[in-house]
């Protein structure tokens, strides 16, 4: 009973977001499309009840909860901040989404919150298989969120392809857990270091570990694992793609973390080597294939993929002499922070641009933007800037962050192929506001409407962060440290 | 090194007085042109009057970093919000500040589409011009040395000739990849020196031989894309000929210095090691920079295109003057850094303005314009004069400090750098030769002489041609006491010791010719 009473306790801002979750659908089935307004309030209302209890417990923070199957620690609760605001500016662009479109539904909100939810499973537990459910509660959840514009071809076509590689993701991860079960008797990523005094067989934790990789990979869109990434992003509706470029990133790294540091006690070489690797190949392939990308949504995946990349280096970078230091996670931390801010604004502002009843995403939809919506065409430049990492915006300093990292630990090698990756994802950052900016073809139709209000709000929140965590990101890099300080 | 420091606001009001006023433009409708141009103006001659203060205010003989101001600013990074300014850089900010108005009253009715927008990046890009020249903190500096590529960007791409999209972008990627491989050596230089970006303390600290050289290298990268030295210069001309006056001449007048003074302030100081080893290196792409921007400069049929391999060729002199580590070399290399940003400025904008009447640059349009516009053609000849180094004009006070102290300590790149000015008078006397004399041609659209206003603009020029020109004394003194300190870095004990081996064979050469 005391037992349920803790788990109760410690997960009371994932019971909430559970709760707010069932609330909605009900809500929607008891009057049917009627009541959307009111589902969508009483999504952020949860969101932000269940932000309210996660600040309460970080406030109250004094030890690491786990002896449940959930770890409730400041990490877990700063991942937890994350994918709130994660969901809190999805919903605002949905709605603005919503209006202009007329496409989506109250079941949206409902979905967010299960993937949201999941997404906490995935990084509030050091249990295998209930990092694994959470996975797939988050995963199931974008799968419908991919094809909620219901009446597009794309759209649907892109989340039957998530769909499927990404059961086939899962089957691999599922594996991997399977064989780490066998390897080591346990789920928990915690007890690895107390199990490995009988190792049964030897290769057999290497594969096992290297498929749960795979699996974690495949979110997180790391070259090999990246082919779905494009065709998904292009054809999700704006909210949703961006919803899934920082959300499901963002819970995946948060499992990473826990996983690569609990893989230490392994000594696994190996797991080292591969990551430079994976790391150059993810760099060279999501900047140079979005060098070529006339869809500004497609280019967007790609460069999603680069920013993986990098996140995947903020992990390289806390790699000393191939062990890793769990403190230097800090940097990701804030680097998904900087991420999800640009990244959800840019997303605003694709959610709000229409042509001909479909998303203006094409480049040459944005020609003269910057003349008739010049509010629209200058945040929507200052993301792109932000996303380069020019000074002033949030883009540098966490680039700035992982950088010094890197070469405080001895990555100076990997740390110049990063900053000229950054030189070469300048190019196609700035190609949307050369179409806004430059093009004079006046006459070419732009696509936009009366911006709704909600819209204007996630807008002017990430815009404002962006710089304000670019001018001044001190307390939040503390708060990064902070989170990363008690780690196992 | 500091001991007591009291925070004096001054640099930091000239550096965001712009930024306030963008804040002002922004709420001022699109459609009252003068009132915009009119509040932009007050804003620069504010920024005139702050930079004349430090002017008066500057005491020549104190402590070198002066107006200091120091507060913590990213605690976590160790990071201070920290400004200073020696001699050199408060000239470079006075040069900013008289460029901007003129800039302005020199291309009034140039900009006529997005005037808003224009105006407001030429604010933001004063405040980041400044910032560059007054950061004492490395990663301060950093910052404002990225975040002018914007405005930049924007003025070459928005109102910027035929080719604008490739030459915005070609800038922009060029500098921003010099930028971010010195951002890696600065965080090397970081950790190295016990997480400081402070520049003062840093000056105290020597990294090994090799790792200055590979830091030293990377800067270099940097500074020599924005000087620029050949063969990092292939961005310049593109972003010249695209940009619209206005943007050439803030780019030749002041965003090339950055890069000098980059390496003045930077380079030299913090890796003298690795300066005098590659020291001969350096200067021979310098002397490269010098002779062969001047060869492909007299073959342009583009006046701009010509002007804008000329100051491939000044810079190249300019760095041969900065790299011969001889105090004298030294002071005429910086001297010659604002003739430069003022001759060349001045050419920039005198085509800007026979383009706004006739809409080409191209030399074969024009012959014997001196008939037409005999007041254009004596500013033009006179600025001409002063860019070729004409005894009384300005170019030549730089240009002979530049060959006099190179002459000490590397004769062969003194004479390399003659030959450069003697070309440079080449090819700038024969584009006056053709487009001012020889059978006057209808040129199209060719109207009035200079109006008032463009007359006035280079009235001030002309003033502080003839005035660096007969005395450079206040000026030069300034330079000459930053270039003491800097030298002063090159000769410490610890630089000397590295070089042990090496001096010990100077010093017998030495006793060899006293012998003799």
């Amino acid at each position: 009973m005391t037992e349920l009473m803790n788990i109760l306790s410690a997960g009371i801002a994932i019971w909430i977001l559970f709760g707010g979750a069932i609330l909605c659908l009900l809500i929607d089935c008891i009057w049917p499309k009627k009541m959307t307004s009111l589902v969508y309030a009483v999504g952020i209302l949860t969101l932000f009840a269940s932000l309210f209890t996660g600040f309460k417990q970080w406030a109250s923070f004094t030890t690491t909860l786990t002896q449940s199957l959930l770890v409730i620690d400041l990490l877990t609760l700063f991942f937890l901040f994350l994918v709130i605001a994660v969901g809190i500016i999805t919903l605002f662009n949905a709605l603005g989404y919503m209006k202009i479109h007329k496409t989506l539904t109250a079941e949206f909100c409902s979905l967010v919150l299960f993937s949201i939810t999941g997404m906490v499973f995935l990084f509030a537990s050091d249990h295998l298989f209930v990092n694994f459910i959470g996975l797939e509660t988050m995963s199931l959840s974008i799968y419908v969120l991919v094809a909620s514009h219901k009446k597009s071809y794309k759209s649907n076509e892109a989340a039957i392809k998530y769909f499927i590689i990404g059961g086939v993701a899962s089957a691999i991860l599922l594996y991997g857990i399977a064989l780490f079960y066998g390897a080591f008797g346990t789920f928990k990523l915690s007890q690895l270091g107390t199990m490995l005094s009988t190792p049964s067989l030897a290769y057999l934790p290497k594969i096992a570990v290297s498929l749960i990789l795979v699996g974690v990979f495949f979110k997180l869109a790391i070259v090999p694992f990246h082919f779905w990434a494009p065709d998904v992003y292009e054809g999700a509706p704006a909210p949703v793609t961006g919803f899934m470029a920082t959300g499901v990133k963002i819970a995946a790294f948060g499992f990473a973390l826990r996983l690569f540091i609990s893989l230490n006690v392994l000594d696994l070489k190996q797991v080292y080597f591969l990551l430079n690797t994976l790391v150059i190949a993810t760099f060279l392939v999501g900047n140079l294939l979005a060098l070529v990308q006339d869809n500004v949504k497609r280019m967007l995946a790609y460069s999603s993929i680069s920013h993986a990349g990098f996140l995947l280096f903020g992990i390289i970078a806390g790699y000393v002499k191939g062990t890793y230091m769990p403190f230097s996670s800090h940097v990701v931390l804030f680097y998904l922070l900087g991420y999800l801010l640009m990244t959800l604004g840019a997303f605003a502002v694709l959610s709000l641009l229409i042509r001909e009843k479909s998303e203006a995403d094409q480049l040459t939809d944005m020609r003269g933007l910057a003349k008739k919506h010049p509010v629209l065409a200058g945040v929507f430049t200052l993301f792109m800037i932000s996303l380069i990492g020019i000074p002033g915006t949030v883009g540098f300093a966490a680039k700035f962050n992982i950088i010094s990292m890197a070469v405080h630990n001895g990555h100076i090698l990997l740390s110049v192929v990063a900053v000229l990756m950054s030189v070469v994802s300048a190019y196609y950052y700035l190609r949307p506001s050369v179409y806004m900016f430059f093009a004079k073809d006046e006459n070419a139709p732009t696509p936009v409407n009366e911006i709704p209000l909600t819209a204007c709000i996630s807008m002017t929140i990430c815009a404002f962060l962006v710089i304000f965590l670019g001018v001044a990101p001190d307390a939040f890099v503390k708060l990064a440290k902070i989170a990363a300080t008690p780690l196992f | 090194m500091i001991t007591q420091l009291v925070n004096q606001p001054l640099l930091t009001l000239l550096i965001f007085l712009p930024l306030l006023g963008v804040l002002v433009l922004a709420f001022i409708p699109k459609n009252r042109p003068v009132l915009l141009k009119a509040i932009a103006l007050i804003v620069f001659g504010l920024e005139v009057l702050i930079s004349l203060k430090l002017y008066f205010n500057f005491n020549n003989t104190g402590v070198i970093d002066q107006f200091m101001i120091d507060i913590p600013w990213i605690e976590q990074w160790n990071i201070h919000y920290l400004l200073g300014i020696d001699g050199v850089s408060l000239l470079l900010i006075m040069l900013t500040t008289i460029t901007m108005p003129l800039v302005l009253l020199g291309t009034w009715n140039s900009v006529q589409n997005n005037l808003k927008f224009y105006l407001l990046c030429l604010m933001f890009l004063l405040t980041g011009m400044i910032g560059v020249f007054c950061a004492l903190d490395l990663f301060l500096f950093y910052v404002f040395w990225e975040i002018m590529l914007i405005p930049m960007y924007f003025l070459i791409g928005v109102w910027g000739g035929e080719n604008r999209i490739y030459a915005s972008l070609k800038f922009f990627l060029y500098t921003m990849l010099g930028s971010v491989i010195m951002l890696v050596a600065i965080l090397y230089l970081y950790f190295r020196a016990g997480q400081s970006f402070n520049l003062l303390e840093l000056y105290n600290y020597r990294l090994t031989f090799g790792a200055q050289c590979w830091v030293f290298l990377a800067m270099a990268l940097a500074f020599a894309i924005k000087v620029p030295m050949f063969p990092f210069h292939t961005w310049l001309p593109d972003a010249h000929v695209q940009a619209p006056t206005a943007g050439s001449v803030i780019l030749a007048g002041i965003l090339l210095k950055m890069g000098t003074y980059g390496f003045f302030r930077f380079g030299i100081p913090l890796f003298p090691d690795a300066m005098q080893y590659l020291q001969n290196y350096l200067m021979i792409l310098a002397a490269i920079g010098v002779i062969y921007g001047a060869l492909v400069a007299m073959v342009q049929p583009d006046m701009k295109k010509l002007i804008a391999y000329s100051s491939v060729s000044h810079m190249g002199l300019v760095m041969i003057g900065l790299f011969s580590l001889n105090k004298t070399g030294m002071t005429g290399g910086l001297y010659q850094i604002f003739n430069h940003g003022i001759s060349t400025g001045a050419l920039f904008l005198l085509i800007g303005m026979l383009y706004d009447r006739t809409h080409t640059r191209m030399i074969k349009d024009y012959s014997g314009l001196a008939k037409a516009m005999p007041v254009y053609t004596v500013f033009f000849i006179i600025v001409t004069l002063s860019s070729i180094g004409v005894p009384l004009t300005n170019g030549f006070v730089g240009e002979f400090l530049t060959l006099l102290g190179t002459y000490q300590t590397k004769p062969v790149f003194a004479i390399l750098g003659a030959t450069g000015v003697v070309l440079g008078a080449i090819y700038m006397l024969w584009l006056v030769e053709r487009v001012f004399f020889g059978k006057p041609k209808e040129t199209k659209g060719l109207g009035k002489d200079l109006n008032l206003r463009e007359c006035l603009v280079m009235a001030v020029i002309v003033i502080f041609i003839f005035w660096l020109g007969i005395y450079p004394k206040p000026f030069l003194n300034k330079i000459e006491r930053s270039a003491e300190t800097i030298l002063l870095k090159l000769d410490d004990e610890r630089t000397m010791a590295k070089f042990e081996d090496t001096n010990e064979v100077i010093k017998a050469e030495d006793v060899v010719a006293l012998e003799k």
